[in-house]
């Protein structure tokens, strides 16, 4: 004997709809985070463009320097480098967004550490920081209190407009954002001025020099008060940070655009804008 | 786990193991590439589930229309069982059944829109956004859906013939 279907009420049918979901037999379905977290490491350490794998890629590099290492450089536990890289502009992802979402998504392959998503202050209004995910908004005096380190701030430009503190890095990392001003042209992605980060890493040099070139790209090495630089210009690029594991945690620049990097003592600094050589360098000397 | 939900909606739709598998895979790593377009604190899960059913779906046009879910063996009656009577109970059974099975031959966004409602449970602002469609047209959209999923079951019993239409009003 069957039911009269056609008496059936929505009520009734959707009850038979929420018992019959029982009788889904599903399919295993194995765990994909493995899977997913290489393509998503692959396509970010190659640009999707370019659809070669790294083998591939790797043969386009050329060393562009065989720099004799300093001991402190290579004896670094924490090491930063930089991949020069075609970076399409969904690319360009928050990572504390990224950790979130990689949590979320159950990605465990992915070697990030996963910590909640701070929530957003109530009281603040919306800012050019928050609106890019760079993490706590903070004043200087409580960014200070934050890391171990000492922020330099560039005379050059004075107090920042806003201070961020990002966490759960291989180093926390104290952003200073400039507004666009003469000279310093709104940023396409980000509609900032200048980025200036700051955290306690290392810069790998023999991992930046051996793989950084990239088409569209370029590297030159530098001195900031003496201290080791790299200039990249031209294309986006992803930074990567290597802990001590030798996992590559991703980063990237937030700029179509230029990028100074260096290394003062055991603190890394990245000034990120639409600039020209000459008044990024300004800019880092003028850091006290 | 999101993962799961994410398999099981790609499953609905597909109605083939693979395919879902492939449609989830894809889906999480279009999910992570576009996390640039997802606005922090929005709710994450439905913004998941819409990348996953149109991977899903995408993938289903190029196959064949009608999907069967694989059901599960009816379990047998044990005695002592706390249903009033054991034939009552496989009745029930078999009617659960039957309408699984009459999932299968809806249309990919109609089995969606039940699924997400009776089988996942989603909040009715959860399937708005998961269907990309405002709160008032998930309702329309439900209605329309168990209508034909109504009228599935009405020629089911008349014994419908092999590729038939429905089109039966709600």
């Amino acid at each position: 004997m069957r039911s009269d279907w056609r008496a059936l009420s929505d009520e009734e049918l959707g009850r038979l709809l929420g018992e019959s979901a029982r009788a889904v037999a599903y399919p295993e379905m194995p765990d994909l985070a493995g899977l997913v977290a290489r393509r998503i490491r692959e396509e970010a350490a190659v640009p999707r463009a370019a659809g070669r794998g790294w083998a591939a890629l790797r043969d386009l590099f050329r060393p562009v320097a065989r720099p004799v290492l300093r001991p402190a450089w290579a004896k670094a536990a924490v090491t930063v480098a930089v991949i020069v890289a075609l970076l399409s502009a969904t690319l360009a992802l928050s990572p504390s967004a990224r950790r979130a979402v990689a949590g979320w998504l159950g990605l465990r392959g992915v070697k990030i550490e996963i910590t909640p998503t701070p929530a957003p202050r109530p009281t603040a209004s919306p800012t050019l920081g928050t609106g890019l995910q760079l993490g706590d908004r903070v004043t200087l005096a409580e960014a200070q209190m934050r890391v171990p380190f000492r922020i330099l701030i560039p005379a050059e430009l004075g107090s920042p407009d806003e201070v961020y503190v990002r966490t759960g890095f291989v180093a926390d990392q104290v952003i200073l954002l400039y507004r666009a001003r003469p000279g310093l042209p709104k940023a396409y992605f980000t509609g900032a001025g200048l980025l200036l980060t700051e955290f306690q890493a290392r810069i790998d040099r023999q991992f930046i020099e051996k793989k950084l070139i990239y088409e569209g790209s370029s590297l030159e090495t530098v001195k900031v008060n003496g201290d080791p630089g790299y200039w990249i210009s031209g294309n986006p690029h992803v930074v990567a940070y290597l802990d001590r594991n030798g996992n590559q945690i991703q980063d990237q620049t937030r700029l179509a655009g230029n990028v100074l990097l260096w290394q003062h003592g055991d603190v890394t600094f990245r000034i990120e804008a639409d600039t020209t050589k000459g008044r990024a360098l300004r800019i880092a000397a003028s850091a006290r | 786990m999101h993962q799961d939900l994410a398999a099981r909606t790609a499953y609905v739709i597909t109605g083939q193991a693979a395919d879902a598998q492939d449609a989830v895979q894809e889906a999480l790593v279009k999910a992570y590439r576009a996390l640039g377009r997802f606005r922090e604190g929005a709710a994450f899960r439905p913004w998941l589930l819409r990348i996953v059913a149109n991977e899903a779906i995408s993938r289903r046009r190029s196959a064949h229309r009608q999907v069967n879910l694989a059901l599960r063996a009816a379990e047998g009656r044990l005695p002592g069982d706390a249903v009033p009577s054991p034939e009552g109970a496989a009745l029930e059974q078999e009617q659960r059944r039957e309408v699984a099975a009459a999932m299968g031959r809806l249309r990919p966004e109609e089995r969606l829109v039940i699924a997400y409602r009776y089988w996942f449970e989603l909040s009715e602002a959860e399937m708005a956004q998961a269907l990309g469609c405002a709160r008032g047209t998930v309702k329309s959209r439900l209605s329309r859906a168990l209508g034909k999923l109504r009228g599935i079951l009405v020629e089911g019993q008349a014994g419908w013939g092999e590729g038939k239409q429905v089109t039966l009003d709600a």
